[in-house]
């Protein structure tokens, strides 16, 4: 017996999304932090090339079956957020939790803040 | 560019310009159609299958844990409901902000009834996943056929 599942097919481009994201920073360091649900970190691509920052995730397919609500195909991510340049990439620190990726860059030396102390004359 | 090379103290300032332009060159797409969707985030996304043996209910809940979900199933519904909320981490200032808080809770009327005592609910990854079995008397059932001859 043939039983014909309705699903994508293997070789259908899935759709890429690009995932909200925040941008913080502190006088140390910019944060980036993704929303990847369904992303494990062995899917998960990081690349710092000059002033950008490449988040690629791939997800694992559905569940088989026939789908009854379609409003949402599944969709891997691709994100680019600018960054400047000169961040030290031995120096960021990325963690996955719960579907949420925060991506720590530490600021080049230049963009740092500097106090100087000024001594009494 | 150039003011963007001297606009030194917003490194992102180009964005909300660039997502204007994504934006625009993207409406009207829809996953099925086009390479490029639109942003995530603003709702949860919802994808249900039916399975043979049961329905699977999986929903994208990036951030929330067990703790932050309410599942219940009552007869032939479920209902599930969430919520998030999102806050600039301790001493970090907010250069950009996409990722949005929501509430949710959806009901779903599924076309049988539901045996909850073998249905399961977990979330990994940042989705949730929920194992409706369905009943018993609503299960495929295999129909013999006979040879016509013998009648």
């Amino acid at each position: 017996m043939t039983t014909t599942e309705i699903t994508r097919s293997e070789s259908a481009p899935r759709a890429v999304a690009a995932p909200a994201t925040d941008i913080f920073e502190n006088e140390g360091e910019y944060l980036v932090v993704t929303d990847l649900p369904g992303v494990s970190a062995d899917s998960l691509k990081l690349v710092l090339e000059k002033n950008e920052l490449v988040i690629e995730g791939a997800r694992a397919d559905d569940v088989a079956g026939t789908p009854l609500v379609a409003a949402w195909p599944l969709t891997d991510f691709r994100r680019v957020v600018h960054v400047p340049r000169g961040i030290d990439a031995s120096g960021i620190r990325a963690d996955l939790r719960d579907g949420v990726l925060s991506v720590h860059l530490p600021k080049p030396a230049t963009e740092r803040a500097t106090r100087i102390e000024v001594r009494q004359a | 560019m150039l003011v963007n090379w001297l606009d030194l103290n917003r490194p992102f300032a180009d964005m909300n310009t660039l997502w204007r332009d994504f934006d625009r060159l993207t409406r009207g797409m829809d996953g099925r159609h086009g390479l490029v969707q639109l942003r995530t985030g603003s709702t949860p996304r919802v994808r249900l299958v039916d399975a043979g043996e049961e329905w699977t209910l999986t929903i994208d809940v990036p951030g929330l844990t067990a703790a932050d979900i309410d599942v219940q199933i009552e007869a032939d519904e479920l209902s599930v409901a969430g919520e998030r909320t999102t806050q600039s981490p301790e001493g970090y200032r907010p250069l950009r902000q996409e990722r949005s808080d929501w509430r949710f809770k959806r009901s779903f009327r599924m076309p049988s009834r539901i045996d909850a005592a073998q249905s399961s609910a977990s979330v990994t990854e940042g989705v949730l996943t929920v194992h409706l079995h369905k009943a018993a008397s609503d299960q495929p059932h295999r129909i013999e056929v006979k040879a016509g001859g013998a009648a």
